[in-house]
């Protein structure tokens, strides 16, 4: 039986999923369920041979890239970057231009948890009421690090999607992140 | 489905490059993100971009709100309510905000204050607010990017030096998260303060343009004005300066419509229908 991600009605679940994630930066939502990570079902939802997809660390198995209609490029030409959170960043993504800031890239991470972690972190920006803390599992904190210098020039830079097995978490281009010590 | 339509009308291809987009549009507030537009059953400027939205976003649990001018019965809100009712089987259609998850409008945002858990989608005419003061959008994409508008700036300046009064009524030019200035479509000036700090989520589809564009919750959004010239809303005094009420529900708070009556005598009532009901029951208890 194909899983349930392949098919509309959990993808527009799944997209208001992801909606809420982006409007909401910090807060953990939790996907439909399926038999699937929690990642693979946010792609499903939002790719399809229109878009472009990097798989660096080749998280993908070949009937998803067939499901997905794509064949994956480059993380410094692709639209999405599919990544495991454990490993360092070893790449630059794309960050769009100042007249089309959409071709920043949006980065879809692989954590072990969205929460429970050791370093916690506080959010503040847009769809934020005043703050929100977070502490991710199996995040190298490379990632936050090279973030920064992404993002340090509004309006272009990278868009990030923390995944755990059910649980997505949106952290936009204009969250600010700050270590809490 | 039996009727050979896809959910929602458009196929998943659609779907996708529209949800694509207006991710991409939360994440950029205010950035009037491009998308392809696809052809609908109903001529663009009848309010396709903001049904294109509500088509991506809307699941068969959803319970739908749709107005136009603030009324639910007016010929544009029927029509898009009964195309939506049509394609998308097994969604509920309600006239009360409080029931509605999603809400689709022309011109108004609701009279009453959004909830978390509610989205607004606003149909535009002219997402561009740069597009009076430059016709290239090449070279307004450029200064929107550099969040360059020293230009509309002096169009509201000249505004004050020739009637001592910003004369825009609608569509008053508002700056999103200290960067982006939008359209925000053409509602009143008393419904832009609702756009600041939001708990809901505002999406903007404009069709025959090919834009969408959003304020994020929680989101700073001021409308353009002049430490010396503050934003004001429209004033709904007599002569007596007196604030007029509604005459069916009595509200001296709403945002009221004008008309002449059949005697010829000009009466003021609610824009927002939805509310003006809920106000005259509670009166009738």
């Amino acid at each position: 039986m194909i899983d349930v991600i392949w098919q509309p009605e959990f993808q527009q679940a799944a997209f208001r999923c992801l909606v809420e994630a982006y409007s909401r930066p910090g807060q953990i939502n939790v996907l439909p369920a399926s038999d699937s990570h929690s990642a693979i079902g946010v792609l499903a939802t939002l790719i399809d041979g229109e878009s472009s997809l990097a798989d660096p660390h080749q998280l993908l198995d070949n009937g998803d890239c067939l499901r997905l209609q794509i064949k994956p490029v480059a993380p410094e030409r692709a639209a999405f970057i599919l990544c495991q959170g454990t490993r360092m960043v070893d790449f630059e993504p794309l960050l769009g231009t100042l007249a089309s800031p959409e071709q920043g890239a949006t980065l879809v991470l692989v954590l072990d948890a969205l929460n429970g972690g050791d370093r916690s972190y506080q959010l503040t920006g847009p769809g934020i009421e005043t703050t929100v803390q977070i502490a991710p599992q199996g995040l190298d904190k490379s990632w936050f690090k090279q973030r920064a210098n992404w993002n340090c020039a509004f309006p272009l830079g990278v868009d990030m999607l923390l995944t755990s097995e059910a649980g997505i978490l949106a952290l936009p281009r204009t969250t600010l992140i700050k270590e809490i010590d | 489905m039996s009727n050979g339509i896809n959910f929602a009308f458009l196929d998943e291809y659609a779907k996708r490059e529209i949800r694509r987009s207006l991710i991409k549009a939360i994440c950029i507030p205010g950035y009037q993100v491009p998308y392809s537009s696809r052809e609908m059953p109903m001529g663009r400027g009848f309010g396709t971009g903001g049904l294109q939205l509500t088509l991506a976003l809307i699941g068969a649990d959803d319970t739908l709100k749709v107005i136009d001018q603030g009324s639910d019965d007016s010929v544009n809100a029927v029509n898009l309510r009964k195309f939506i009712e049509m394609t998308c089987p097994g969604i509920a259609t309600t006239t009360r905000l409080q029931e509605a998850t999603l809400i689709q409008s022309r011109h108004r945002i609701p009279e009453q204050a959004l909830r978390a858990d509610q989205i607004l989608v606003l149909q535009v005419p002219y997402p561009d607010a740069l597009v009076i003061v430059e016709p290239s959008e090449d070279k307004r994409k450029i200064m929107h990017g550099e969040a360059d508008y020293s230009r509309l700036l002096v169009k509201l300046y000249e505004d004050i030096v020739k009637f001592d009064e910003i004369t825009i009524s609608h569509r008053y030019p508002t700056r999103i998260n200290g960067h982006y200035i939008i359209d925000p479509s053409p509602i009143p000036r008393y419904d832009v303060p609702k756009l600041h700090n939001s708990k809901a989520l505002i999406l903007f589809g404009a069709g025959r343009e090919k834009k969408i564009y959003a304020v994020p919750p929680h989101c700073l959004a001021e409308p353009l004005a002049f430490d010396d010239v503050p934003f004001r809303i429209e004033d709904f005094s007599d002569s007596h300066g007196e604030r007029r009420a509604c005459k069916l529900c009595g509200s001296k708070t709403s945002f009221l419509d004008e008309f002449i009556d059949e005697q010829g005598v000009r009466v003021y009532q609610c824009s927002d229908s939805d509310y003006c009901e809920q106000q005259q029951e509670c009166a009738h208890g």
